[in-house]
């Protein structure tokens, strides 16, 4: 089968899909506008976490002062590039997601112009990976809070 | 010089896009219960403080808070409900009104974040602060 019959049988299918109507092309100009300021903001927020990451052994040092005499808590001052390391990959996961969704605001605008359906698939696949990735993080982050909290109690418990 | 116009082919819904709505309303599920869940917390914290004779203000203070913290997991949970509305019986208008939850989701959002940025704007300004250290 050649390219052009391809082609061709790529847009019969599509045919058969429902169009998209402007009103809905309207909502999504909308949002990618508010997604467009909401990304940015986030990674400006997010490079500004980055950059007081590199400043943990500081952060874990208050820490202790606050909750008195922990061994878990020395040890962490102790070995402060895994709280480093943890801000660090935390940061890099957020940039990703703010950079998917400017990525998305972008392409949504760009396959609405153009009526491109490339684009348009592209843009809300950003979207989806956008979710995806906050989703997973937002789950890490609840895990290690509490494993973090557990051992903080354990650590100030005189058995332990 | 060809003129592409002719070539153009309205974008349509098609089942690569349906699979990608379909997993950004599960995730859109799973924030909106975490949401409700930081709702309620913030109701009852909000609740442990009222004390005192003057009830009213506190209370009306206390229910405008926890209603602001519960209406973003409500605009999602609405986007996923009638998201998988629209993919059960491909009612457009339900399409439109998913979208127009997010919209207002994100609309929720840009508000917030621009009180956000009044509140570092006021804590931090600068000329306040030297005025206080003279």
């Amino acid at each position: 089968m050649n390219k052009q019959t391809m082609h061709s049988l790529d847009d019969f299918e599509r045919n058969k899909q429902p169009l998209v109507s402007g009103r809905l092309t309207s909502q999504w100009k909308a949002i990618s506008f508010l997604t467009i300021f909401l990304s940015v903001f986030g990674l400006i927020q997010t490079t500004i976490l980055l950059v007081s990451g590199m400043k943990t052994s500081e952060l874990t040092g208050a820490m202790g002062f606050a909750y008195g005499k922990n061994r878990f808590l020395s040890a962490l001052s102790e070995n402060s590039f895994i709280l480093t390391a943890l801000i660090v990959l935390a940061s890099v996961a957020l940039l990703y997601v703010f950079y998917s969704k400017l990525r998305f605001s972008l392409l949504i605008q760009k396959s609405i112009r153009d009526d491109n359906q490339e684009t348009f698939e592209d843009a809300w696949k950003n979207l989806r990976n956008s979710f995806r990735v906050f989703g997973i993080y937002i789950i890490s982050a609840i895990t290690l809070y509490m494993i973090f909290f557990g051992l903080l109690l354990l650590g100030s418990s005189p058995e332990f | 010089m060809t003129d592409n116009s002719f070539d153009r082919i309205p974008l349509t819904v098609t089942d690569e896009v349906r699979k990608y709505w379909r997993e950004i309303s599960h995730w859109a599920l799973f924030f909106a219960i975490l949401l409700f869940i930081a709702a309620s917390f913030t109701g009852l914290f909000t609740l442990s403080f009222v004390t005192g004779r003057d009830r009213l203000p506190a209370v009306l203070t206390g229910i405008l808070i926890t209603s602001l913290s519960f209406l973003p997991g409500f605009l999602y949970f609405r986007f996923y409900s009638l998201m998988k509305a629209y993919l059960r019986e491909e009612n457009e208008e339900d399409l439109e009104k998913a979208f127009a939850s997010l919209k207002w989701f994100y609309i929720f959002s840009a508000v917030a974040t621009i009180f956000i940025i009044i509140f570092w704007i006021l804590v931090l300004n600068p000329g306040q602060s030297e005025m206080e250290y003279e």
